[in-house]
């Protein structure tokens, strides 16, 4: 007979074991938890058989959900950079989501061992629950439920509204003068970033240093501010 | 400021005119820039890199990540960028910057360009509110400030364009941005994506 968390527990298991013993990515998770590809993959074949084991004898799941424990505080102590590696290769750093994780499984493996046998329809409902709650706390399922609820709150709210101004940005006037005749003449000569600029009707001016036979002076650019029509940009060189 | 804004006129109209001081630049004059002369491996002389530890004048002083302190020397044709191109009044103690200029025999750094605070990273949108991106790289949040009027989006390298609506929580973006020294945050000068 199984106890209320007995199904819980394999399904946790299962759903480690198999990442970490056939996923291509595991090396990857192996590598940004710090640990040994070889090992990391043992410990998936472990964990695939105690997802099975543990429906004869419950209490092989609580040695491992107390080593996840042990190996996640001591990760976190020595390499606090490191991921949990646990289920994915998605990089996490360790945090409160990854003990909580830890922490239930543990408590599920240690009920799965104490407690008496209920009805198979209790078992699926309750180990339903937790996985449910266990799928919550995983960093890994983010994108599937949590990303997709904060979009929608972006599309409900326009967060970013303020920025559709139709200002032209430097970057744009930038683009379009780097594309022109005016800047292929002088650019190897030109020293600086932009140095200031600012908007006359029409244009925006941009203001250079240039450098030439030692001499150094202003290289001033007229592009149109409004339009894409890098032939019109404008040229001087003005000594300082 | 009077003289800034006359200065301004004078480039306006030089501009709209196209006057050159140097007489007619040909295209081969432009080629004979002076190469690139480092030897592959050696570190550039001309550049620094650092925290600013102080400044006098228009002198900057700034201890680099290895180690060495470099003294850099500001002038009015030096370019500045932090977020935008800045006058010197917007640099502050404790900023990070890298700097290009021409090493005077004395070691001063006579610089042609400088940029603060600046940081590239390639980051995941985890979240975004109002006028805020929350991101993560490589598991770090950052948190990244918009700037209407003055932070751009580049889409699938179109032209840059002001309206950022187009981003998307959960993708993968390039963000060009000036940090704010010892904290998580930076104001976005540029985002790169994909839509």
């Amino acid at each position: 007979m199984l106890t209320a968390s007995t199904l819980f527990v394999g399904a946790a298991l299962l759903w480690a074991g198999v990442f970490k013993a056939f996923a291509r990515s595991a090396p990857v998770a192996a590598v940004q938890s710090g640990l040994p590809v070889w090992f990391y993959r043992t410990v998936g074949a472990v964990e695939l058989a105690a997802a099975f084991a543990v429906f004869i004898v419950p209490i092989v799941a609580v040695p491992l959900a107390l080593g996840f424990l042990v190996f996640l505080g001591y990760r976190k102590v020595t390499r606090p950079e490191s991921s949990c590696g646990c289920t994915s290769a998605q990089p996490s750093p360790i945090g409160v989501r990854h003990f909580a994780r830890a922490g239930l499984l543990l408590a599920a493996a240690v009920h799965a061992v104490i407690a008496g046998p209920v009805p198979l329809l209790t078992a699926v409902v309750v180990s339903a629950l937790e996985l449910l709650v266990f799928a919550l706390v995983s960093p890994d399922l983010d994108r599937w439920w949590l990303y997709p609820l904060r979009r929608l709150k972006v599309k409900l709210t326009h967060p970013l509204a303020d920025t559709a101004t139709g200002d032209i940005p430097l970057l744009a006037t930038v683009q379009q003068l780097q594309r022109s005749e005016a800047f292929r003449r002088v650019g190897g000569l030109l020293r600086s970033d932009v140095v200031e600029s600012w908007d006359e009707g029409e244009w925006r001016i941009l203001r250079y240093t240039i450098g030439h036979e030692g001499k150094l002076a202003d290289a001033v650019f007229a592009v149109p501010r409004l339009t894409d029509e890098p032939d019109r940009i404008k040229l001087a060189i003005v000594a300082r | 400021m009077t003289t800034t804004l006359d200065r301004r006129q004078v480039l306006t109209a030089a501009a709209l005119t196209g006057a050159t001081a140097f007489g007619s630049l040909a295209p081969e004059d432009a080629l004979a820039a002076p190469a690139f002369d480092v030897a592959p491996g050696a570190p550039d002389p001309n550049f620094a890199e650092g925290r600013i530890k102080s400044i006098e004048g228009s002198k900057l002083f700034v201890s680099g990540s290895d180690g060495v302190f470099h003294r850099i020397q500001v002038t009015e044709g030096t370019s500045i960028w932090k977020l935008t191109p800045v006058d010197f009044s917007k640099v502050a103690l404790g900023d990070g910057l890298y700097a290009r200029g021409v090493r005077m025999p004395d070691g001063l750094l006579a610089a042609e360009s400088v940029w603060v605070n600046i940081v590239n990273l390639e980051v995941h949108i985890s979240s975004i509110s109002h006028n805020v991106l929350h991101m993560e790289h490589f598991g770090s949040k950052i948190v990244g400030h918009v700037r209407p009027g003055i932070t751009a989006s580049v889409y699938n390298g179109t032209p840059a364009v002001s309206d950022m609506s187009l981003l998307k929580v959960g993708k993968h973006v390039k963000v060009i941005g000036a940090w704010r020294p010892d904290t998580n945050e930076i104001d976005i000068a540029t985002v790169y994506a994909a839509v």
